[in-house]
C-alpha cells in the first residue's frame, strides 16, 4: 500500500474525533522522508472553512530532549484511533512504498470522508488485527536519557518481551 | 681657598637646583593624586559607570542567567503585517521548548491567513533554534561586539545604560545598534538595531527590536518587532508576544514532571501569575 493512502485511512478513522473539535474542510499530513531513509516525524493539520489552520498532532519517532516519541496531540484535539494508527504505520514503514519519484516534501490531502471510504479505512484497520506488525515504543529502540515531561503522549502498546507483536485494538467507532 | 669658594658655590647651587627638583616632583604628584581620586570617585560614587564596568556587569548578569535556565515551553504569536498596519496578512501560533542548555525546538500550532507567513516564522524558529545551539557566536560579549557607551534613560521606570553595538564581524546574526542594561540588575531591557550582514537578497532596511522580561525568575526575550523592505512584497512588519509558559521540572522520573504555567498579565511581570502545583 501507498504511504500517502495509509495515512488517509489514518486520518479518516480520526475523523470523527476531529468533528468534536472543529468542523474541518479538510485535513492535511505533512511529512519530509528523503529518498532511502525513513520517516521520522510528520504533522496533521485540520482546515476550517475560513482558512483556520489547526495542528491536530505531530509524531517522532525518535526522543529529543525538546519532544517524547510517539503522537503528540495539540489544540485539544484527541483520538486513540488516529493515534493507533499512525502508530503502526510509522512503526512498519517497510509495509508502505512511495513513488521513486516522489518529492521529498509529503502531503496527504483528506477531504470530509464519504461512508464508502470510512468503511474501507475500517477494513484496512481490521485488516491489520491479523498481519504481523511492530508497535513497540520507538523510544525503546533509543538511547535512555532522563527526559522532562511535555504533553501527554497517547497510549501506545508494548510488544510482548521477544518482539512477538501485540495486536492493535481498531476501537468501535470511525468504521 | 679660591678653589674652595668655587667649590662652596657648586654645592650651594647644586643643592638649589636639587630642592626646586624635589619642590616640582611634590606638585606633580599631588596633582596626579588629586587626579586619580577625582576619577576614583566618579567611577564609585556618582552613577557614571563605565563602559567597561557596565560590559562586565552584564557579563556577569548574563551568565548568572544561563545558570538558573530550566526546561520551559512557551507560545508564542506571530503577526504579520503588510503595507496596512491595520489587517494582519497571517497569525501564527508556535511553541517553542527549550532544554537548557542550548536545545531548542518549534511546532507550529495554528495558521491563519496567507501561507507566507508559515513560512516565514517556520525559518525564523528554525534560525532561532540553531543559534540557541551555537550561544556563544551571537551572545552580546565582547567576544562578538565593541560597545560605546551613549547615555543614560528611564525604561519602565527603570535607570538603564544605553550602550552602542559594533559588531565584531559581519555576521547576519549580530546587530549593529543599541541595548539598553538595567543600571542595578546588569540584564537587557531592550535591544534594537539591524543586522551586521543582510540576511538575504530578497530583504532588506531590517530592523529589529527585542523586549526582554521575568519569567519565574528567568530573564527572557518576551516580545519581539521586525521591519523590513521585501523586494516585490513591499513593506513587511512581524511581531510576536509570548502569551503563555509551562515551566517544567526535569526530574529523572518524567511520569512525575510538575509544570507551572504562566500567563501575562499587561503591565505585570508574567511570574505573578504562577499557578501553585496540584498534587498528584
Amino acid at each position: 500500500m501507498e504511504l500517502d493512502k495509509a495515512l488517509k485511512f489514518a486520518v479518516i478513522l480520526g475523523w470523527e474525533d476531529l468533528m468534536k473539535v472543529s468542523s474541518p474542510c479538510s485535513a492535511r499530513v505533512e511529512y519530509r522522508c528523503e529518498p532511502g531513509a525513513s520517516l521520522d516525524y510528520l504533522n496533521v493539520w485540520s482546515v476550517g472553512a475560513g482558512g483556520k489552520q489547526d495542528l491536530v498532532c505531530d509524531y517522532w519517532t525518535w526522543t529529543s530532549p525538546a519532544h517524547p516519541s510517539g503522537v503528540r496531540f495539540s489544540n485539544k484535539f484527541q483520538s486513540d484511533q488516529l493515534g493507533q494508527a499512525l502508530d503502526f504505520i510509522l512503526m512498519n514503514q517497510g509495509q508502505f512504498t512511495r513513488p521513486a519519484d516522489a518529492c521529498p516534501e509529503g502531503l496527504a490531502l483528506i477531504y470530509p470522508p464519504t461512508g464508502d471510504e470510512r468503511a474501507e479505512a475500517a477494513t484496512w484497520m481490521t485488516g491489520v488485527h491479523g498481519a504481523p506488525t511492530n508497535i513497540s515504543r520507538a523510544e525503546d529502540e533509543r538511547v535512555a536519557t532522563p527526559q522532562p515531561k511535555f504533553r501527554s503522549a497517547a497510549r501506545r502498546r508494548r510488544s510482548p518481551v521477544g518482539g512477538r507483536p501485540a495486536p492493535i485494538d481498531v476501537g468501535k467507532s470511525g468504521s | 681657598m679660591p678653589q674652595y669658594g668655587w667649590l662652596e658655590i657648586r654645592e650651594a647651587g647644586r643643592s638649589f637646583f636639587y630642592v626646586a627638583a624635589r619642590r616640582q616632583t611634590s606638585w606633580l604628584l599631588f596633582l596626579y593624586l588629586v587626579a586619580a581620586m577625582a576619577s576614583a570617585s566618579a567611577q564609585t560614587g556618582s552613577s557614571v559607570a563605565t563602559v567597561e564596568t557596565i560590559v562586565a556587569g552584564m557579563t556577569q548578569a548574563r551568565a548568572e542567567n544561563r545558570a538558573r535556565l530550566r526546561p520551559y515551553v512557551v507560545t508564542r504569536e506571530y503577526k504579520l503585517y503588510g503595507k496596512e498596519r491595520q489587517a494582519t496578512e497571517s497569525e501564527v501560533v508556535a511553541d517553542v521548548t527549550f532544554v537548557p542548555p542550548d536545545s531548542k525546538e518549534y511546532t507550529i500550532q495554528q495558521i491563519n491567513g496567507s501561507g507566507l507567513g508559515k513560512m516565514i516564522i517556520g525559518r525564523m524558529l528554525a534560525k532561532e533554534a540553531e543559534v540557541t545551539k551555537d550561544y556563544g557566536a551571537t551572545d552580546i560579549s565582547p567576544d562578538n561586539y565593541e560597545f560605546r557607551f551613549i547615555r543614560e534613560e528611564e525604561v519602565s521606570g527603570q535607570r538603564c545604560y544605553v550602550l552602542e553595538l559594533l559588531p565584531r564581524r559581519k555576521d547576519k546574526n549580530l546587530l549593529r545598534g543599541n541595548i539598553w542594561v538595567d543600571a542595578n540588575t546588569y540584564l537587557l531591557r531592550r535591544t534594537e538595531g539591524q543586522p551586521a550582514k543582510a540576511p538575504s537578497w530578497w530583504v532588506r532596511d531590517v530592523r529589529i527590536a527585542l523586549r526582554y522580561g521575568d519569567v519565574g525568575g528567568m530573564w527572557l526575550q518576551t516580545a519581539s518587532e521586525a521591519t523590513a523592505r521585501v523586494r516585490i512584497l513591499g513593506p513587511c512588519t512581524m511581531v510576536s508576544r509570548d502569551v503563555k509558559y509551562q515551566i517544567t521540572d526535569l526530574v529523572a522520573d518524567a511520569s512525575s514532571a510538575q509544570t507551572n504555567f504562566l500567563e501575562p498579565i499587561p503591565g505585570r511581570p508574567l511570574r505573578q501569575r504562577v499557578i501553585p502545583r496540584l498534587p498528584r
